[in-house]
């Protein structure tokens, strides 16, 4: 960024821009006017003495004409009269009595004479007043022609008065032009010009350019202007290099900001997860340690019961002698064995049996599960698949073990009424046992699915096929059997496509289960 | 009867006695029957209907006549004051009186003379139109015992001066009334009659006749409408009498009335004209010389006319009306009227 040093350095005279333009205005006018007034003014005092001449020769033709007129009438009037006179003598003559007279010549002059003196008299009479109209009629007339002159001179003047004024405008416009043009050239050079240059070296400084030199200008308020903005440039380069050092500190700044937020973002957002998962766990085993307990607590009394029912019925089934007693007696026994079945569940769910872990063939397992259920499985047209990874068996509780695959395989064919495909996967991996159980069932609603590990818990219709009625406890003790274990069960369901219940049990380093 | 001898030298001497000599002789021979032949003086009835101007002006006339031929003579002058019966008694007056002679002035009066007086001559005078208004058959005389002059003036004459009084004259209006009489028909007779002739200027005539005041002003619209240059105002007593309601009605739109007679003149017109009536009057007395003294008879004469006339012009209307009168006919006026205080009329004497 530079100025031209002679603009900046120099600390003369200042010869602002309003006292230019007002020296060159007043010069330009000054020599417009002189310049108009010597090409106007002798036409102007040419025409003025020219108008004059033609009013003053105009007022004598009047004034001729007005004699002409008046002698010609007056000559006209005189033969009139003379006419006339005449006329009326003769007439006058005839109408004369003469006979009255008696040829009397004396008395017939002095009847023409008294004749001729009676019209005199008549005539002299009306001389003044005749006289006293001719004047007035005269005088008005001269009246009338010195107001037709006056009327024309008064329109002469004007005339003469729109021409001047015409000059005066032509003058004024000329002088106005040449004002303007002076002040619109003297604002092009002063003004315009220094702006357009000061323009481009803004248009520079927006793009950035701030190397850009400010061009020199005059000693006027656009030369200050111009030294004003090459200072302002010069700050305007430097705090730019301010700011980009500054910037490029608090790029950095915020990079390792961000990275940081986001690492701990990361952290907290994955220790709010595990910590919800863990809440979640939690509060499902509290439920399920309570619901177990409970449940544990009644089914050992309630198995208490059944067992005094169950042996009072077998007793009285072997004293029984009348078919339907003994009937009777057989559908007490069914119910008191379905009650023990359910009770028996109900303390595997409350855990109130210790696991008999030892090492198990999981296909083996397995496989003695299928076979329960095998036939009906074939019924329904449901076609199972499975892909056992594990090589080695596992140490388990293998009649938990089974009444899992039981459970959820009897689940998985309930599931699927009118056939379907069932597919079994187990692997070891990380040092867990991983089982996955998957359906082509309806699936399980959205608003089912974290209740179905509860007991009693179904989605069986009960009404709709009382066979398929259930006691809301196999996924129970599924869920019971396996945290026995050490491990989890979970499941993901989409209704209309099916469920894949997934089992983890942790495998101890010395080879047992959990 | 004054005798002059002119064209005698000087006579002195004894020639000087015998002449006075003569003279006395002849005197005293002659005297007597000079005084026996002596004419008796006339006695002279004169009619008047009403007060006229110019029916006075005429009587002026015939008693300068009677001076200047020293003609002793008894004028009886009488005046009707407009009462038939009372004319009728003046008449008979004048037969037991013994007049030599009866002068009627005024149309009136010589149709009262024509229907009263047949054993006396009558010399009418001042008669507009004796023919139209039945004093006399013809213009060339009556077959009875009367006679006289008109003072008749042509239309020609009239229209002459209408046309000095509104140069370029082309359109004529004509105002009368219901009322106007047989004289203001006549001269509209006339003046139409002279129109069609083929030395006559050519000019429209535009009649309205009145019947009431109330009708005057709608009339003189009329012809205003109709782009009058003038208005025509014939001999026509209730006009005359009702000039002011014409004037209002003219006035606004500059519109000169003229007349064919000094009274309408006198009343409102910028021009009138009339005859010479003291001349008249001398006229008058001329016929009655030749029935008197020349042993004419009345039907001898034919009605006598006036050759002259006299233009009269009242300034003082024209300027009420905003009219101004051509300089060319103002000198040739015999009368200019001015406006006195009273906003009267008066000639220039």
């Amino acid at each position: 960024m530079e100025t031209d040093p002679e603009s900046r350095d120099s600390k003369g005279f200042r010869f602002p821009l309003g006292l230019k333009l007002s020296l060159a205005l007043l010069g330009a006018g000054v020599l417009t006017l002189v310049f108009l007034f010597a090409y106007f003014g002798p036409s102007t005092t040419e025409s003025f003495l020219s108008r004059s001449e033609r009013l003053i020769s105009l007022s004598s033709q009047k004034m001729r004409q007005l004699v002409r007129t008046s002698t010609a009438e007056s000559s006209q009037l005189l033969i009139d009269v003379i006419h006339h006179l005449t006329d009326e003598r003769r007439r006058s003559l005839q109408d004369l009595p003469l006979p009255l007279y008696q040829g009397d010549e004396e008395r017939i002059r002095k009847a023409i004479v008294e004749t001729d003196d009676d019209r005199g008299r008549r005539l002299s009479s009306n001389v003044e007043i005749l006289a006293r109209e001719m004047e007035n009629r005269s005088l008005r007339e001269v009246d009338r022609r010195l107001e037709q002159l006056a009327d024309e001179q008064t329109e002469m003047g004007k005339t003469f008065a729109a021409d001047l004024k015409k000059t005066y405008l032509v003058v004024a416009a000329g002088v106005f032009l040449t004002l303007v043009g002076f002040l619109g050239f003297g604002l092009y050079q002063a003004v315009v010009i220094p702006v357009r240059r000061l323009r481009k070296v803004t248009q520079a400084v927006t793009r950035g350019d701030l190397q850009v030199v400010v061009p020199a200008s005059s000693q006027d308020e656009v030369g200050e202007l111009s030294h004003d903005f090459a200072s302002m440039v010069m700050q305007l380069r430097d705090s730019r290099e301010a700011v980009r050092s500054k910037n490029l500190e608090l790029k950095e700044l915020n990079r390792n900001l961000s990275t940081e937020v986001a690492r701990k973002t990361e952290h907290l957002s994955q220790a709010l997860q595990d910590l919800r998962g863990a809440q979640k766990q939690l509060l499902h085993a509290e439920k399920m340690a309570s619901v177990g307990k409970l449940a544990g607590g009644v089914a050992h009394e309630f198995n208490n019961l059944i067992g005094g029912i169950r042996g009072c019925a077998e007793d009285a089934m072997e004293t029984a002698k009348d078919e339907e007693s003994r009937e009777t007696l057989s559908v007490i026994l069914r119910a008191a064995r379905r009650a023990t079945g359910i009770t028996d569940q109900l303390l595997r769910f409350s855990k109130q049996r210790a696991l008999r872990l030892q090492a198990v063939d999981v296909t083996k397992v397995l496989d003695e599960a299928w076979e329960l259920i095998a036939a009906d499985a074939r019924k329904r047209g449901i076609v199972l698949s499975r892909e056992m990874g594990q090589e080695s068996p596992v140490p388990l509780d293998p009649d938990a073990l089974h009444q899992v695959f039981l459970n959820l395989l009897t689940n998985a064919l309930q599931a699927m009424p009118s056939g379907g495909e069932l597919e079994v996967k187990s692997v070891v991996e990380g040092g867990e046992l991983r089982l996955e159980i998957k359906d082509s069932g309806i699936g399980i609603p959205d608003d089912q699915i974290d209740r179905i590990f509860e007991p009693f818990f179904t989605t069986k219709d009960r009404e709709v096929d009382p066979d398929l009625r259930g006691t809301g406890l196999g996924l129970s003790v599924c869920y019971s059997l396996v945290e026995a274990h050490g491990g989890s069960i979970e499941v993901t369901s989409e209704v209309g496509v099916g469920s894949v219940f997934t089992i983890s049990i942790p495998i101890r380093s010395d080879g047992s289960g959990a | 009867m004054v005798v002059r001898y002119r064209g005698f030298g000087p006579v002195t001497g004894p020639g000087w006695f015998l002449a006075m000599l003569w003279v006395g002789l002849c005197f005293l021979l002659v005297s007597p029957s000079a005084a026996a032949s002596k004419p008796r003086p006339w006695r002279l009835g004169v009619l008047f209907w009403h007060a006229s101007p110019n029916d006075e002006a005429a009587l002026e006339g015939i008693r300068a006549g009677l001076s200047e031929q020293e003609q002793p003579h008894e004028l009886i002058v009488r005046q009707a004051d407009s009462d038939r019966s009372k004319a009728a008694r003046i008449l008979s007056d004048f037969r037991e009186q013994n007049v030599d002679l009866v002068f009627a002035l005024g149309t009136e009066a010589a149709l009262l003379a024509r229907q009263h007086v047949r054993d006396i001559p009558v010399v009418f005078t001042a008669v507009t139109h004796p023919v139209e208004s039945g004093v006399v058959p013809s213009w060339e005389g009556s077959e009875n015992n009367l006679c006289g002059n008109s003072n008749w003036i042509g239309p020609d004459t009239v229209l002459r001066v209408f046309r000095l009084a509104v140069p370029g004259l082309s359109r004529l209006g004509i105002l009368r009334s219901t009322e106007s009489g047989v004289v203001s028909a006549a001269e509209l007779v006339a003046m139409k009659d002279y129109l069609r002739s083929k030395d006559s200027p050519s000019i429209d005539l535009s009649e309205e006749i009145v019947s009431g005041v109330e009708s005057i002003q709608p009339a003189v619209k009329r012809l205003i409408d109709a782009k009058v240059q003038a208005i025509w105002i014939p001999i026509d007593f209730f006009v005359y009498q009702n000039i002011d309601e014409v004037l209002r009605a003219v006035r606004p739109h500059h519109l000169p009335l003229v007349s064919s007679s000094q009274k309408g003149a006198r009343k409102g017109a910028v021009a009138g004209i009339m005859t010479n009536y003291p001349m008249l009057g001398k006229r008058a007395l001329l016929i009655a010389r030749g029935v008197l003294s020349d042993g004419k008879r009345p039907q001898d004469f034919p009605v006598g006319t006036m050759r002259g006339y006299q233009v009269v012009v009242n300034l003082g209307a024209a300027r009420r009306c905003g009219y101004e009168i051509p300089l060319s006919l103002l000198v040739l006026a015999d009368q200019i009227l001015e406006d006195t205080r009273d906003g009267k009329a008066e000639d220039g004497n």
